[in-house]
């Protein structure tokens, strides 16, 4: 039997399932992981651990396991992309108009401001000391875990849960799945229609194990200056991604992988995101593009 | 020589003129479209001022879904207003598309909301 739980966390709607006969107890658990991660990770509160050490640019600071542990899922998703993916875009998107937490995003107080591009470093800049586990940011950079925290955070409450029994955590749409359900059945994955969001589902996957994740520029977007902005920053101009793709779903080995890839195909855009897909064999996806045209990559059908 | 410098002064004379004609004439010019763009009067430079009024206002302009606040500013756009493509072009149909999700014991996946 499934049992589910629904809460909000770090800004999003979250839910975990679990099938087991009887209904589990450490299901309850799941919202005070969560709220532990987000006092950690999140850029919104001030007296969060990220806060702290952002504010300690140039100096090496101690971290708890939490957040050394996504610090490196950063490391991790940086060299998995090519380094379209990573933190330290913090400032652009401060500079694009995203200075608050999406929901408080009510409107544009500063559409008259000029557009800036930031300047965005890697990872490999940050001073991270495994054997005193302290991290040094330079001068000027500041981290936003963002999409990196909810997929290592799905993946994370996925990996806690299926001792229980098989387990699927769904982070805002990073999905971390354990294994397949009591019954031997796949979990059926429905992908969010980007251009109406009460409509059925565009299409749905069925997934056994691993992560499933979807980036897209169809929700958390804002107008700034009469130019509509979106939270996906492509690092190599440190302005939002210029992509013909809407929405990219990606179906990878973990959630974070999943998170990370479908992020850099939507900075990619389809031509080479789509190339992304097709030419690695664990990866498979659905990019719906601006003009609501879908493709699918070659290994799709083993999903469907 | 005595005849060469007479000319010399002749010609700083005439290039004094041209700047005292060419300013005074940009002088004028320019007080007379700020009188007549003042006054709305006259046709050619109010098409102008109409014109560069206009930009400004576009700067502005609502866009579709959005909602002009009491204080002047503009309320947020909905992004699921946002533009969105009237036709929605199906390349391919797998297993009837929709579907499973979250009512068959699933989930759903999609940009993150709240």
């Amino acid at each position: 039997m499934i049992h589910r739980l629904k809460f909000h966390a770090m800004g999003c709607g979250m839910e975990a399932l679990l099938d087991s006969v009887s209904y589990p107890d450490i299901l309850a658990e799941v919202p005070a992981w969560f709220e532990e991660w987000e006092q950690a990770l999140s850029r919104f509160r001030v007296d969060s651990e990220l806060s702290l050490l952002n504010g300690k640019a140039g100096e090496a600071v101690p971290v708890s396991q939490i957040m050394w542990d996504v610090f490196q899922a950063s490391l991790d998703s940086e060299r998995l992309t090519g380094g379209l993916v990573t933190p330290l875009i913090l400032k652009a998107l401060l500079y694009a108009g995203y200075d608050r937490s999406f929901e408080n995003l009510s409107f544009d107080t500063s559409r008259f401001l000029p557009d800036f591009a930031a300047d965005v470093t890697s990872l490999k800049d940050v001073c991270a000391d495994a054997s005193a586990q302290t991290i040094g940011l330079p001068q000027g950079a500041h981290l936003d875990f963002g999409g990196v925290a909810k997929g290592w955070a799905a993946h994370q409450a996925m990996e806690r849960l299926k001792a229980a029994g098989p387990a699927l955590v769904n982070a805002g749409g990073d999905i971390a799945i354990s294994g397949p359900k009591q019954n031997g059945e796949k979990w059926p994955i429905g992908v969010d229609d980007p251009f109406d969001s009460h409509a059925d589902f565009v299409e749905t996957f069925y997934l056994e194990r691993g992560g499933i994740a979807t980036s897209g520029k169809d929700y958390r977007r804002w107008v700034r200056n009469g130019i509509q902005k979106h939270h996906i920053i492509d690092p190599r101009t440190g302005l939002p991604a210029e992509t013909d793709i809407l929405t990219a779903t990606v179906i990878a080995p973990t959630a974070m992988e999943a998170e990370a890839l479908a992020k850099a195909i939507m900075i990619s855009g389809s031509r080479a995101g789509l190339a992304r897909l097709n030419g690695d064999t664990h990866l498979a996806g659905l990019l719906v593009l601006e003009n609501g045209e879908r493709l699918y990559s070659q290994n799709i059908e083993g999903y469907l | 020589m005595q005849n060469r410098s007479k000319s010399w002064a002749d010609i700083q004379m005439i290039i004094s003129s041209i700047a005292v004609a060419v300013t005074m004439g940009f002088w004028s010019l320019f007080s007379s479209s700020q009188k007549l763009t003042a006054g709305a009067a006259g046709t050619a430079n109010l098409s102008d001022q109409s014109d560069s009024s206009h930009a400004t206002a576009s700067n502005d302009m609502l866009l579709p879904g959005q909602v002009m606040l009491l204080n002047g500013s503009q309320s947020p756009t909905p992004a699921a207003q946002q533009t969105v493509p009237a036709k929605k072009p199906s390349v391919r149909r797998n297993n009837g598309g929709g579907g499973g999700g979250s009512s068959g014991g699933g989930s759903h996946t999609g940009s993150s909301k709240p």
